[in-house]
Parts: C-alpha cells; structure tokens; sequence
C-alpha cells in the first residue's frame, strides 16, 4: 500500500484474510434481507437500502433476527459470489460467529479505538484475521 | 477453555469427523465469547429452515459420520402434499424440503416441525441449560421458563445435538440475565396484539436485557409469545423481563441485580402507533389471511373457529399450528368450523416458506409483523392487525 496507512489491532473470531472497500452500516445487518444476485439491502428503512454488500469489508454494529434466515441469507450471497469480503463489528452473536466460521468469512471484533473515527466508506482496508491486525487506507 | 478428557477426544476426531467438526465450531464460539469451559446441555431446538444453507450444513455433518447426542426437536418447513395440491409449490422446492427433512432424520433429529416446541414437546425446567434455536424459542425459554439458552444459530444447536455440549457463556451465566433497560410503558396494553407492537419498539429500546413495567400482571401466554417474537425480529434479544410475571423477576430489584438500569426507555401510546403506521400497509382490500406467526395455539385456534363458525370466509385463510393443536382442533370440532368456513389450518407449516411465493403482489392480512417481515422477500405485502380484525377481514375480503 502506498498511501500512508494505518494499522489497528483487533481480536480475530473467524479466521482469513481479505482487502476491499470498506462499506459502513450504522444499523445491525439481516443478511436475509439483500438481494442474493446483486447483495444489496432490501430493508426497508435500513441505512443502507439499496446499497450491495458485495465484496465489501462491511463494518457495522452486528446481525439481527432469527437464526435460520440470518444463515441462509448469507449463504446465498456467498454461493453467488456476493458475500462480504471481511466483516468488522462490534457485537459479535452466536449467528453470526458461526456462520463466519462455517463459510470461512473473516471476521473480527474489539479493534484499537481509533479505528472508529478514522474509517469512512470507500476506504480501502485489509482484513487479516490471523494476525489481528486491520490495515486502512484512506481514499 | 478448558476441556474434559472427552471433550478433547470430540475435538481430535476420536469419536469422528463429524463430531470433531461440531467441537471445532463450539471451541471457536467459546474462545470468541470467553467461555472457561464446556457444559452439557439436555435438550435442543433446532430452527431447521428446510433452506439450501441449512441442507448444506446438516448433509456436511451427516456426510462425515455425525449423529445427534441430543435428540433435537426442529422447525417447520411446510406440509409438502397440501402444498403440493393447493399452493403451486414446484418440484424442486419439494426436493429441498424432503431432502432436508431426510438428512435430519438419519442424523437422529425429532421431526415435530413446529415453532411452538416450549409449549408441548420440549419444555425445559426452570434453571435448565438447553441448546434453543428460532426467533421466538429462545426468548421465550429464557424469560418466560426460565431455562438457560444463548441466542443459538441453526448450526451452533446442531453442533450442541451432536456433542451434547455448550460453551458457557452469555445467558448460560447468572450475571449476563440481570436486566439493563428500564422499559417503563405508559401506553395501555389491553390485548395480546398490542405486545406485538410494543416488542416491535425494539429499535427505540435498543440492545440489551429490557425489564418491563407498567404491563397488566394478568398476561396471556400468547401475549408473551407475541412480545419475545417481535422483540427478536425487529432486534436481537435473548431475554426480556416483566417485574411480577416472569420468573426472575419477582421485584425491579432482583430483575436488575446490583448494577441497577443504563437506560430508561419510555413508551407511550404514540410509540405503538407510530410502529403499526410504518410496518402495516393501509385499511384496504384483501386478498388473503396468515395466521400463525409464531404457531397458533389451541385458544387462537378457538378463538378464530367461533368467530368463523357458520360462516363463509371471502378469502383464503390459513392457520398455521401444530401437528398436535391441529389434532387437538380437530377432536375438540374446531378444525371443522374453520374448514367448514372455507379456512385451511396447516401443520407442519412456517410462514418463511417458498410455498407461500405464489401469493407474490397480493395484499394479505396478519396479526403477526414477523410474518409481514419475513413474508415481504417472497412478494406479497401486507395489512398489520390484531387476531379479531384479521379474521372479520377474512370473512368481508377487506379490512375497513
């Protein structure tokens, strides 16, 4: 990376490695509700309806509803291609932490502060969940 | 964490590929959320989804030699052969469910398809670790029964079935069961329907462990159904309390522990308002009625048979329920209201189903905003209301 970068630590959860675009969602994700053939969010009301997950280092606070579509909604976005590529939040839950590690999406939680204020969407961030580490590059 | 001795053997594959899969995931979840060891659970829901990526963990597991420690009970799908005849279902929807339904079979699961499981067929004492998965199972077992269950995936309570064993953590422990939200409700809940709305304030109460106030003390077992479900579709909830009626409350200060509230949350009539004017569509016509969402119960089912009985409906309705009530139903001269009536009352059944796909553009009527939630991905929309206007709606094809 050429651009002057940061680094944050974080604590891994599923283990990876991965480098994307960062998307940012204020409100917790139902991955059920994206269109699985574009990923975008189809919630109405939600901040990010309309925008797609697809191949984003998405960070956001955590998932919601219930277990079997929070699961299958990812599922579908990944068997087309159009899971997110990392995912950084703040609340892990059993739904989610299982679901990373079954379909091997890098996932991590408790990054440095900082991190918070520092990241916006169209940053570019490396996910690397073996080493705890978070590198961003601001766009 | 710490192991067992077996716990180890699960881990290294001595009792299996399948087995030490199923370790793997719950050693993970236990390192993820700090769990110094492994408990054994007695029982698990599973909220098999009969969808692709719940076929492709169970076959996964099936294929590398697992089978259920724990008999587990599971999920509706739907009822393959009324579907098959009355809804259009296609073919390869039904393989899916009937491929699903066979590998949870052979893996030793107890095919009771209901959502309901806490009411009839796997009810946990007061104190007892269990391994529950589904929206409203969960919260339901741990604040209304007391049993212990984290907020399980489909596959972390498979994982559980499989090795008999939970992580301790979350909601497993005394500490993380205190409340931290003072909910104080200043709007006045007369029926179970309005539980429904309140449980859908979930944004306004945000995360955490909600303690109630302000509720009658008389509340219905379908009332605290409706609350749990709708707190956990609009957010995430484990656990709710109600000072007086649930049973780790008996007084606001044993709800709250030592710590006492973070946050007080006030919510009034307009709240509750506000939360049906943004989820329901307007009074209109109708072109069908889905009730069931979580499964009705027996008094449901009775309540809407005599509000049907000798009369004929305008428009489809369906009453999903299960394999028992139904049964039940039909003994007590229920069934044959409703059928009578012209309504269908289908076990083995969930709202979250290709089956209902066919009902795409068409405007329904349901008592349940987790069924509108959840249904809207398949293509239908629909009129939000309480059981009693649903069923009049049903009765004159429009909700007035």
């Amino acid at each position: 990376m050429s651009q002057a970068s940061l680094v944050f630590a974080c604590r891994p959860i599923a283990e990876g490695k991965a480098e994307g675009t960062v998307l940012i969602s204020k409100d917790e994700i139902m991955f059920y509700l994206c269109d699985p053939a574009t990923g975008r969010i189809t919630e109405k009301g939600h901040c990010l309806e309309g925008r797609s997950v697809a191949g984003k280092i998405l960070v956001f606070p955590g998932g919601k509803g219930s277990s079997s579509v929070q699961v299958d909604g990812l599922y579908q976005l990944l068997s087309r291609g159009n899971a997110p590529k990392a995912m950084i939040i703040e609340r892990p839950d059993t739904i989610l932490v299982t679901s990373a590690i079954i379909m091997e999406i890098p996932l991590v939680d408790r990054v440095e502060p900082g991190f918070y204020e520092a990241v916006a969407d169209g940053d570019l961030a490396c996910v690397d969940a073996d080493k705890g580490k978070i590198t961003l590059v601001k766009s | 964490m710490y192991l067992t001795a077996e716990e180890k053997d699960m881990l290294a594959g001595k009792y299996g590929k399948g087995t030490a899969l199923a370790m793997k995931v719950l050693v993970a979840l236990g390192e993820c959320f700090d769990a110094p060891r492994m408990v054994p659970v007695s029982r698990v829901h599973i909220a098999s989804s009969k969808k692709e990526a719940d076929l492709w963990f169970v076959q996964k597991m099936l294929d590398a030699g697992a089978y259920c420690r724990v008999a587990s009970t599971l999920n509706p799908g739907y009822n393959p052969d009324y579907c098959r005849e009355h809804l259009a279902t296609s073919e390869k929807d039904i393989e899916l469910l009937l491929r699903t339904c066979e590998a949870y079979q052979k893996i030793g699961a107890i095919p009771t398809y209901s959502c309901t499981p806490y009411l009839e067929t796997n009810v946990p004492r007061f104190g007892e670790v269990v391994a529950f998965s589904e929206t409203s199972v969960t919260v339901y077992v741990n604040s209304v029964l007391g049993a212990r269950t984290n907020r399980e995936s489909v596959q972390s309570s498979l994982c559980a079935a499989i090795t008999g064993r939970v992580p301790e953590y979350g909601f497993l422990l005394d500490e993380n069961r205190k409340g931290n939200i003072l909910v104080e409700v200043q709007a006045d809940i007369k029926s179970d329907f309005d539980y429904q709305l309140l449980g859908y304030c979930a944004k306004k109460i945000g995360p955490g462990v909600p303690v109630f106030t302000g509720l009658p003390t008389d509340i219905s077992q379908e009332a605290l159904i409706n609350l749990g479900t709708q707190l956990n579709t609009a957010g995430a909830y484990a656990m709710f309390h109600i000072v007086g009626v649930t049973p780790e409350a008996p007084t606001i200060e044993e709800a709250f522990g030592d710590k006492g509230p973070q946050r007080v949350v006030v919510i009034t009539e307009a709240d509750l308002e506000a939360v049906l004017e943004e989820i329901s569509l307007p009074p209109g016509k109708i072109d069908f009625a889905l009730l069931g969402c979580p499964h009705y119960t027996l008094n449901q089912i009775r309540e809407v048979a005599h509000m049907v009985a000798g009369k004929k409906l305008a428009v489809e309705m369906w009453v999903l329920t299960s394999t028992l009530n139904k049964e039940l139903a039909a003994r007590m001269g229920l069934l044959a209201m409703i059928e009578e009536a012209g309504g269908h009352v289908l076990d083995n059944t969930c709202i979250d189903q290709p089956c209902w796909e066919y009902l795409a553009g068409k405007i329904g009527v349901t008592d349940s905003p987790k069924c509108a939630y959840y249904s809207k991905r398949r293509g239908p929309d629909f009129i939000i209301r309480d059981l009693r206007t649903c069923v009049e709606a049903a009765l004159k094809g429009e909700v007035s």
